[in-house]
């Protein structure tokens, strides 16, 4: 059965018409053509479809898009602005931290949310941070620094903000 | 899917109530089963996202209750439960990743009985009871042990749903949770310990409290064990005592199995080393 959701996807109101048991992962990129959320695994551990809901990471590979009624979502597109993209995303192409590039998208969102939520989080603090997040091809390290420095271009090393 | 309801409160879920419904909450379970084929066609899903009074903590006095759509996240960011039950904080930290923390739910995680939730060991620890409501607006209460049946299996009724769960405050006591996980962050608990401890004065124990899951088929508080130390001091033959009645306790009750040549040993490491640091 089809039913009816409304809700806003990068600040845009969407009214689309779903499958009841649709994923969100599938009308993000089926029905809205949001193609950067990637599908690895589909079941909640490798992160390569991590989103933003209400502000917290998720996977919308297991998020039932019927739920997601009046809800906020964000994807990887609303990151970059009139063609500049986001810091964090710099700082991935500074530090090599992508390869095949699949992860990514939902590398960037969970180091992105690590560090709103943290600012000044420690190198362990960043892992745990990412751990809902699987990389076939870096070997993580990369990873790890490109969030680092993103950590470390916002704040001084006495924790004071440069902004 | 036969129906799907998504009610804003709980006296309109009360109403979608049916024989073949089946509840959605993080659906961090339910997701991964209708992946794995699990077949809805012939069910009423309703969706417990969009009602707020199924979510928050509240606590009075020495009782804490965590709503059931409660996030294993807000669990971790709730000051009450920081304050008086951080066995529980750790516990729910320690859930699977950022997104699954945000996403799983404290009702989700008892409802499911999976022998290897996280959150359980720490609600026994506290005394944690069920709060159930039927259809019919009823509700009833029942203790964590009773309600859990085995893998998978609760009590819950077809006409009933989870509305809370209760635990007591353990503000005095000293608390500790460990895991012992697969893989390092996404871990499913191999075996999870907690543990809380209550002194008198004189350095005798007042209360203890010991629970291990994930070693047996349901999570288990060791009765026996913490009354038989009531009064008494934990010295170091008595924890290399107790470390080692627990660990006899589970293999009794486990019985002889590939994963108990490797759970024994460390169930009798563990329970040692955790007494010995609450002893500090
Ligand atoms: S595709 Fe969603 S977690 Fe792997
Ligand atoms: S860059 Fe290929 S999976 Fe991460």
């Amino acid at each position: 059965m089809k039913i009816q959701l409304n809700t806003t996807i990068n600040d845009l109101l969407v009214s689309v018409e779903i499958e009841q048991d649709a994923r969100l992962l599938d009308v993000l990129r089926d029905n809205l053509g949001l193609l950067g959320t990637k599908e690895g695994c589909g079941v909640g551990e490798c992160g390569a479809c991590t989103v933003i809901i209400n502000g917290k990471t998720a996977n919308s590979c297991i998020t039932l898009a019927a739920s997601m009624e009046d809800c906020d979502i964000k994807t990887i597109e609303y990151l970059s602005k009139d063609g500049e993209l986001h810091p964090m995303q710099e700082s991935f192409i500074d530090n090599s931290a992508l390869q095949c590039g699949f992860c990514t998208p939902g590398f960037v969102l969970s180091g992105i949310s690590l560090l709103e939520r943290n600012p000044k989080a420690t190198t362990e603090e960043i892992k745990e941070g990412l751990s809902g997040n699987i990389c076939r091809c870096t070997g993580y390290e990369q990873i790890i620094k490109a969030v680092e420095d993103v950590r470390d271009k916002k704040y001084n090393k006495d924790g004071a903000s440069n902004e | 899917m036969l129906n799907y309801f998504r009610p804003k409160t709980i006296n309109e879920c009360l109403d979608y109530i049916c024989d073949d419904r089946v509840y959605i909450a993080g659906g961090t379970d339910l997701l991964v089963e209708m992946k794995n084929g699990h077949d809805l066609s012939k069910n009423t899903v309703i969706d417990l996202t969009h009602i707020p009074e199924l979510s928050g903590v509240k606590r009075e006095n020495d009782e804490i209750e965590i709503m059931a759509c409660t996030t294993h996240d807000n669990v971790v960011l709730n000051k009450d439960i920081n304050q008086c039950l951080r066995a529980l904080s750790s516990a729910c930290r320690s859930v699977g990743s950022p997104q699954i923390r945000n996403m799983g739910t404290i009702g989700g995680s008892v409802g499911t009985a999976s022998p290897a939730s996280d959150p359980m060991p720490a609600l026994m620890l506290a005394d944690g009871r069920v709060v159930l409501i039927n259809k019919k607006g009823e509700t009833r209460e029942e203790g964590l042990e009773d309600f859990i049946v085995k893998p998978g299996v609760t009590t819950l009724k077809n006409d009933e749903m989870i509305l809370s769960i209760k635990v007591k405050s353990l503000k005095e006591y000293k608390q500790s949770f460990f895991k012992i996980g697969r893989r390092k962050a996404l871990a499913i608990a191999r075996l999870n310990f907690a543990m809380a401890i209550l002194k008198n004065d004189d350095e005798t124990i007042k209360d203890i409290k010991i629970v291990i899951g994930a070693a047996l088929p349901v999570t288990k508080r060791f009765y026996d064990i913490e009354k038989m130390l009531v009064g008494k001091k934990l010295t170091e033959d008595l924890i290399e005592q107790v470390s080692k009645e627990i660990s006899e306790q589970v293999l009794a009750i486990a019985g002889p199995r590939k994963s108990s040549e490797y759970k024994i040993p460390v169930i009798k490491n563990v329970v040692n080393s955790m007494l010995k640091e609450m002893e500090v």
